[in-house]
């Protein structure tokens, strides 16, 4: 069914498979620019993953190149980001990295292009208007966050001690390379990890209230991809197809979420991270079941159609039509399974080891100050929360 | 369109006279107005032209005060005029807004979580189950009856001025 209203937006230009990133130099032309601002992180420096993008920019010259990016995005980092373009007179930004660089790169095109002083003055959803543009490719180096397909950046604000949340599509990047030269190195770990968050936001996207025909339309191929070739990517890490089929997962489950938003799993998955400091993918994994099936009774229709896509098609057929709700939880709850035995993915809450049932208070409050939990199918109060906790403890 | 316009100015002013009789006598928005931040301003306009009605309050002594001031903590701007009705004539609730893009909001959006839960309290002490059960995935129990809080709204600023 249609929604009454519904409004989608996705700019990003996916420039995916063999030799993507070599067609860089290309899009940075199409753009009108040629002296880019590479941005990354120390590790990726480390492994080498910078030197192979900046190999690949054949006849470009960096203004700059800025390795200095923390785990956790912050105002200090992004003002230090547009300081170096300024001074080095860049003309693009290319991010190189996770769900903190391309943040990062999000937050100072942002300050570049509004020449605001002060960040924390543009927060908010749908406020910012009228600002130049700043050509910006971002270049994920793992498959989950979909960062590089959104109209979100979370930034910290390390002096109030808050995560500053900005929902524009100013902060779409223009281009996203998926490249495995990016992804094959991913440890199962992390692979497991980031692959069930970009599961997680297709999942979410598909079954929260701003839900529309095009967002569903990518959050089910973004399904489709996560259960046909995670298992893969987890235990042959050197298989080019899943991993590539991975990184496209997470770009359009990226832009499916970007546009319908996420719901519960994340608001306490935000929350569980600030507390507790539970890697985000980790929360996911943990908290995807347990809110699916909180949710269930209000979207059973829509978790029955998710079984198409988790699950073979032979598989969905012989379902009973009212079992398929159930049966596509089940596959949800075999995935993250699969990831705990293969890659020591936690599945449960005391298994991180940073969880004590004393947070659990402190964690539902902040999960219902999170804007994801607006959108949730089911309501959720405080009290909810922390029985779903208790489940997932 | 000034029709609309009137209802909605006339709403807002139902609106936060229920949220201030409610902070004084409903458990849920009394907590919730303690965990806002004092002095926290939240602003209201049904639409982005400067003449639009608009409701500003201010948290203050666990109250909502509504204030005369341009700055604002947290400031929702519904885009059009038809949009805001809706919300404000019980056709959709906050949530149902934002999924339909009907707004946007400039500030913390985690700040505004707690007025609108706050706003959909409201709702369900002063709109039927009819039409809350609709529009709100939660509906709120009512603590008094909903024909008392209306009762008490002509005389919304007593409970205040006892206070303080």
């Amino acid at each position: 069914m249609l929604p009454k209203y519904y409004e989608f937006q996705n700019k990003v230009k996916i420039c995916s498979g063999a030799s993507a990133l070599e067609n860089i130099p290309y899009e940075l032309r199409l753009l009108g620019a040629s002296s880019p601002l590479p941005l990354s992180d120390e590790g990726l420096e480390k492994i080498g993953a910078l030197k192979t993008v900046q190999s690949a920019l054949t006849g470009v010259t960096p203004g700059a190149v800025f390795t200095a990016v923390p785990p956790d995005s912050s105002i200090e980092t992004v003002n230090t980001v547009a300081d170096v373009y300024k001074k080095h007179s860049c003309d693009s930004i290319i991010a190189v990295g996770g769900g903190s660089v391309i943040d990062t790169a999000k937050g100072a095109r942002l300050v570049l292009a509004s020449g605001s002083q002060n960040i924390t003055e543009l927060m908010g959803c749908e406020c910012i208007a009228n600002i130049n543009d700043i050509p910006f490719i971002a270049v994920p180096t793992t498959s989950g966050t979909g960062s590089e397909a959104t109209p979100i950046a979370v930034i910290s604000n390390t002096q109030l001690k808050i995560k500053m949340e900005y929902v524009s599509s100013f902060l779409v990047p223009d281009v996203a390379v998926l490249d495995v030269r990016m992804t094959q190195t991913l440890p199962p770990r992390i692979t497991a990890s980031t692959g069930i968050d970009a599961l997680c936001h297709a999942i979410e996207a598909y079954s929260c209230l701003q839900k529309n025909p095009v967002s569903d339309a990518f959050a089910a191929s973004a399904i489709r991809l996560v259960a046909q070739n995670l298992k893969t990517a987890i235990t042959k890490p050197a298989d080019k197809d899943a991993r590539l089929a991975m990184a496209n997962a997470a770009a359009l489950a990226g832009v499916s979420f970007g546009n319908s938003m996420v719901g519960l799993v994340h608001a306490i998955g935000h929350s569980l991270g600030a507390h507790c400091h539970v890697a985000h993918g980790d929360a996911m994994a943990i908290l995807l079941p347990h809110v699916m099936r909180y949710n269930l009774s209000s979207c059973s229709d829509t978790y029955s159609e998710l079984l198409l896509h988790l699950a073979e098609p032979n598989e969905y057929a012989s379902c009973p039509a009212e079992k398929r709700a159930e049966k596509a939880v089940e596959k949800v709850e075999g995935l993250i399974s699969f990831c705990h035995e293969k890659a020591n993915l936690p599945h449960t809450l005391s298994e991180t080891n940073r969880v004590s049932k004393d947070d659990f208070a402190a964690i539902a409050r902040g999960a219902v100050n999170d804007g994801a939990i607006l959108v949730n199918p089911a309501s959720a109060d405080e009290n909810d929360i922390i029985s779903i906790l208790r489940s997932a403890y | 369109m000034q029709f609309k316009e009137f209802v909605c100015s006339a709403v807002m002013e139902v609106l936060y006279r229920a949220v201030h009789v409610l902070s004084s006598s409903d458990s849920r928005i009394m907590k919730e107005v303690a965990t806002l931040d004092h002095g926290a301003v939240y602003s209201i306009a049904a639409s982005p032209s400067p003449k639009s009605p608009r409701l500003t309050v201010m948290v203050k002594d666990g109250m909502i005060e509504k204030v005369k001031t341009d700055k604002y903590d947290v400031e929702i701007i519904f885009k059009s005029i038809p949009a805001a009705f809706r919300v404000f004539t019980g056709q959709m609730s906050v949530a149902g807004a934002y999924a339909a893009h009907a707004f946007y909001l400039s500030g913390s959006i985690n700040a505004a979580m707690g007025f609108v839960r706050i706003v959909d309290i409201a709702e369900s002490c002063l709109f039927p189950k009819l039409i809350t059960r609709r529009i709100l995935t939660k509906v709120y129990r009512r603590e008094e009856p909903m024909l008392l809080t209306y009762i008490k709204l002509p005389f919304y600023g007593k409970k205040a001025q006892q206070k303080g």
